[in-house]
């Protein structure tokens, strides 16, 4: 029956509604006029109304005169009246074309692309190498050579062993393996030493090969040789001496000093109120679309700034947040504090190995910069200071 | 010969005929409705009446329809009575249906 009703709609009908005294003599009549006519129903008031088909109108109306019957047409249904209407309102066609063609371009598009699993490189740093190899947000996705981009990011990146590339809709999930670091290779069929590659104080020596020539508590200075690969060994009967490559660990206390550290020795008291300021920044243009209290006496606790995405689209603006506190609020940094503002100050800013263990730190003021204070320190810390040198 | 002698002769003839195509029917075993050009009732329960081998309708009302046959007038009463479908072969009728009747 649908099937009939699709077929009613393509070819579009009339909804008519007749009065008249030989309304039924009239509908006996349609068939022999080849008139279709369905769905007859009489209203309370004795009309009938029913539905007929397009092309048909002219003959009934004769055949109605004929009768003596009134024809009114209710209105105009199906597809062809559709279309005209849709003729008629030319912005309204116009938008709808706009809106389907853009529907299919957005939909060719890559709009994101996802990587969801944390790796060795930050997020940012893989999209920005795969847009080096051709895959970005806003590209066609049907004219990007997926075999050649995987191909390139794996050149470009080492670190990485497999690249898949599925495409989900508008967006691009990539999955990447990490290759498995090897450790350093070392040639142990070579003859070699076990050198110091810093100086400092030995706390702890392992030797697996080789002999050791220093021992715990002695002082080493850089390229001293702690572990010898001559090694002293008993073959049959007769002892001799045999140049092997020296294995083992050494740990030491090693000496670091910095100078001129810089240390703000406000902090906001616990019960501090915060107040937020946020700039939008387009290029040069600056924004200010919350502002921070109006007091002069505000000290800025913490700023932060991050770019505005649409999808992937990174666009031309960057929202910037300060947090301000008061500064009667504010109260002086202790000591443990300024300690660990000078390491955090050393690590982020690699002046320090974020792998090594402090085991001493002692910090002197050393004089002012600006609302800093500066500090000098000497750091005491625990690390593996064992390097092979090959015997040439 | 007069005219009452001759539509009773051809009375007879034709009551004779259908009493031939009859035996036929029964014979051949054909549909009544084809050799004997007799209208076919269909009720599907109490909502739709097809009825074929029509010769037209001869009254609509929401309440009650009347439709010519070989047979006689059909008279199908109800509620909400509606033609969903006027052909030469059928008439398909949809409503609540109470009552199909044919009258000679």
């Amino acid at each position: 029956m649908s099937i009939v009703k699709l077929f009613h709609y393509i070819n579009g009908f009339y909804i008519i509604e007749m009065h008249g005294y030989m309304m039924e003599k009239l509908l006996n009549i349609l068939h022999i006029h080849k008139i279709y006519a369905w769905d007859i129903k009489k209203d309370k008031n004795g009309a009938l109304r029913l539905k007929l088909m397009r092309g048909s109108l002219e003959k009934f109306l004769s055949l109605s005169k004929h009768f003596k019957v009134d024809v009114k047409v209710i209105s105009k249904h199906g597809l062809p009246y559709f279309l005209q209407r849709m003729l008629r309102k030319k912005g309204f066609v116009i938008g709808c074309m706009i809106l389907i063609a853009s529907f299919f371009f957005l939909s060719s598009l890559i709009l994101k692309i996802e990587i969801p699993v944390e790796y060795s490189m930050q997020k940012q740093q893989i999209m920005t190498a795969l847009s080096e190899v051709g895959l970005k947000a806003g590209l066609i996705k049907y004219t990007i050579d997926y075999d050649e981009v995987k191909r390139q990011f794996l050149i470009n990146n080492p670190d990485y062993t497999y690249i898949s590339i599925t495409l989900q809709g508008t967006k691009a999930k990539v999955d990447l393996y990490s290759a498995v670091k090897s450790q350093e290779i070392y040639d142990y069929s070579k003859p070699a030493d076990i050198i110091a590659s810093k100086d400092g104080e030995v706390t702890k020596i392992l030797t697996i090969r080789g002999t050791a020539l220093v021992k715990q508590g002695d002082i080493v200075k850089r390229g001293d040789v702690l572990i010898s690969g001559n090694e002293h060994m008993l073959v049959g009967n007769s002892e001799t001496y045999v140049y092997q490559c020296a294995t083992g660990s050494i740990m030491a206390k090693v000496k670091y000093n910095f100078e001129n550290i810089p240390v703000n020795m406000l902090q906001p008291s616990e019960d501090a109120a915060f107040t937020e300021q946020k700039i939008i920044l387009l290029k040069n243009f600056a924004f200010e679309y919350k502002k921070a209290d109006d007091s002069d006496d505000l000290i800025e606790y913490q700023s932060t700034e991050r770019n505005i995405y649409l999808f992937d689209f990174m666009l031309p603006v960057r929202i910037q947040k300060i947090i301000f506190y008061k500064k009667s609020e504010a109260v002086t940094k202790n000591e443990s504090k300024i300690v660990d503002d000078v390491v955090e100050y050393l690590r982020n800013n690699d002046y320090l190995s974020k792998n090594i263990q402090i085991t001493h730190i002692n910090i002197k003021k050393t004089g002012q910069y600006m609302d800093n204070n500066l500090y000098s320190a000497e750091i005491i810390a625990l690390e593996e200071i064992a390097q092979i040198k090959y015997i040439q | 010969m007069s005219k009452a002698t001759e539509n009773k002769k051809q009375k007879k003839n034709t009551t004779a005929f259908k009493t031939v195509r009859t035996k036929i029917s029964n014979v051949a075993e054909l549909p009544y409705e084809l050799v004997l050009n007799l209208p076919k009732i269909t009720i599907i329960g109490d909502m739709q009446a097809v009825i074929e081998n029509h010769k037209g309708i001869i009254e609509y009302e929401n309440d009650i329809i009347r439709i010519n046959s070989s047979i006689g007038m059909i008279k199908i009463t109800g509620e909400k009575l509606t033609i969903k479908n006027i052909m030469a072969e059928e008439i398909i009728i949809l409503g609540s249906i109470s009552m199909v009747q044919v009258v000679k």
